[in-house]
């Protein structure tokens, strides 16, 4: 159930991120409800096989989008398992730990970026870059990751419960 | 007896006469004062009671007036809320009318090309990259590096296709760029994108004059894209010392935070020069 609720929410963020998100910037950067989705159910899901669909939903958006099939992969990958870390390990607040998850995923993937733009010699500048798209998109991720984390927290709640049912 | 009617003939005279007088005074205009002070105190009366019972009756009927009131007010808002939304809905399909309407005026005034007609269905996920989605694949016949257009000008190329959708790449994307040449000034130049989405003309010899409103055009150059497709137009010129080209700003025509429907021409195929470059 989980793994089905989680696949029916990551295709549903999909949608949302092309249809609404993507088209809604704050200057030229914008929010990734993908990354905020992937984090929620890192610190919410007890399944053993969840990054399967992580993985699987990583190399979809990698097919889709113009940056190499590798980012998103990893950038969610990395989210994913750096979420579940933070949960065990760290810190006991989940709203807490996913703000800081949030912040750190999303520095990180703009950094992959920058790096996928830098290796393949397109000419931008670094501090228009960071100014322009990084912090924007960083503002509107954190704005975000409170509905977002209170929604699969509840997602999250509701398929464990009627796993444990069933 | 002749005394008595006597008295009597007087008294009436009396007041005959004063009857006439009081007339008199009165249709001179000399009694108004005396009416009017008279009558003022009346009047008052008359109002002050009438305003209590007004008052007493608005307190006993207006709850059913209120009810009343609340009820046509409810059925007025909720008339009001389907005619707005018959409103929008109209207007929705009126900007439809419109985009289709410009795409088949772009089509009918460039026969010479083919097209398909698309919806754009979403954006990319990378802010670093300026690309859209289609809703038009290889199940249509499109194909990599077909150019895109809408009823304004130049959107870009088809970058990535599947069977039912297609990437497209705007030309303000960083990694874009298009051989184009100023009608005006009849010179080659080059349209590339940036990270933020600007377009910026470059390759322009020294010594051009450019104006600023100076259209833009494909030049059909390198193949990429068929010539003559418009692009948009001259903002500002930047000229160097010291260096071989100037460069400068481009306003391109089409509104890529707006576009919702492109045209794709299906009967240009991007020739790939690789192979003849040294």
């Amino acid at each position: 159930m989980t793994y089905f609720i989680g696949a029916l929410s990551f295709i549903l963020a999909l949608m949302l991120q092309y249809g609404i998100a993507s088209q809604t910037p704050l200057l030229a950067g914008y929010a990734d409800l993908i990354l905020l989705v992937v984090a929620s159910w890192g610190l919410h899901q007890r399944t053993r096989y969840f990054w399967v669909v992580i993985l699987v939903m990583g190399a979809m958006i990698g097919a889709i989008s113009a940056e190499p099939l590798l980012i998103p992969i990893v950038v969610y990958m990395v989210v994913y398992l750096a979420a579940i870390w933070v949960r065990e390990r760290i810190l006991q607040s989940p709203l807490l730990a996913m703000f800081f998850i949030v912040f750190m995923g999303t520095l990180f993937q703009h950094l992959l970026y920058m790096v996928s733009l830098f290796i393949s010699r397109t000419a931008f500048a670094w501090r228009e870059a960071i100014f322009n798209i990084l912090l924007p998109s960083l503002i509107l991720n954190m704005l975000l990751a409170i509905p977002v984390h209170a929604l699969i927290q509840e997602l999250a709640r509701t398929s464990q419960t009627k796993a444990t049912v069933i | 007896m002749k005394l008595k009617f006597s008295l009597r003939a007087i008294r009436n005279t009396i007041i005959a006469l004063v009857v006439v007088g009081l007339l008199f005074l009165s249709v001179a205009g000399y009694l108004t004062p005396f009416f009017n002070f008279s009558t003022n105190p009346i009047i008052r009366t008359q109002s002050w009671l009438t305003e209590r019972y007004t008052a007493f009756r608005d307190f006993f009927n207006s709850p059913r007036d209120m009810a009343t009131l609340r009820e046509q007010n409810t059925l007025l808002q909720s008339q009001l809320a389907q005619a707005q939304g018959k409103v929008i809905e109209l207007q929705e399909r009126l900007s439809q009318i419109q985009i289709v309407t410009g795409l088949l005026d772009f089509a009918r005034a460039n026969p010479e090309h083919s097209y398909l007609a698309a919806n754009v269905i979403g954006r990319e996920v990378s802010p670093y990259r300026q690309y859209i989605i289609i809703n038009v694949g290889s199940s249509q016949g499109i194909t990599h590096g077909m150019p895109v257009v809408t009823d304004k000008g130049l959107v870009g190329r088809i970058d990535n296709v599947i069977s039912n959708a297609a990437r497209v790449e705007l030309i303000t994307d960083a990694n874009s760029v298009v051989n184009v040449r100023l009608q005006n000034a009849s010179v080659e130049a080059q349209v590339r994108g940036s990270l933020m989405g600007e377009v910026t003309l470059e390759l322009v010899p020294q010594g051009t004059d450019v104006q600023i409103g100076d259209a833009i055009l494909t030049s059909g150059l390198g193949g990429n894209y068929p010539p003559n497709i418009f692009v948009g137009q001259v903002l500002a010129m930047q000229s160097k010392q010291n260096t071989l080209f100037q460069s400068g700003s481009v306003q391109p025509v089409v509104d890529f935070a707006v576009v919702s429907a492109v045209m794709v021409i299906t009967n240009f195929s991007q020739v790939d020069i690789a192979p003849l470059v040294p």
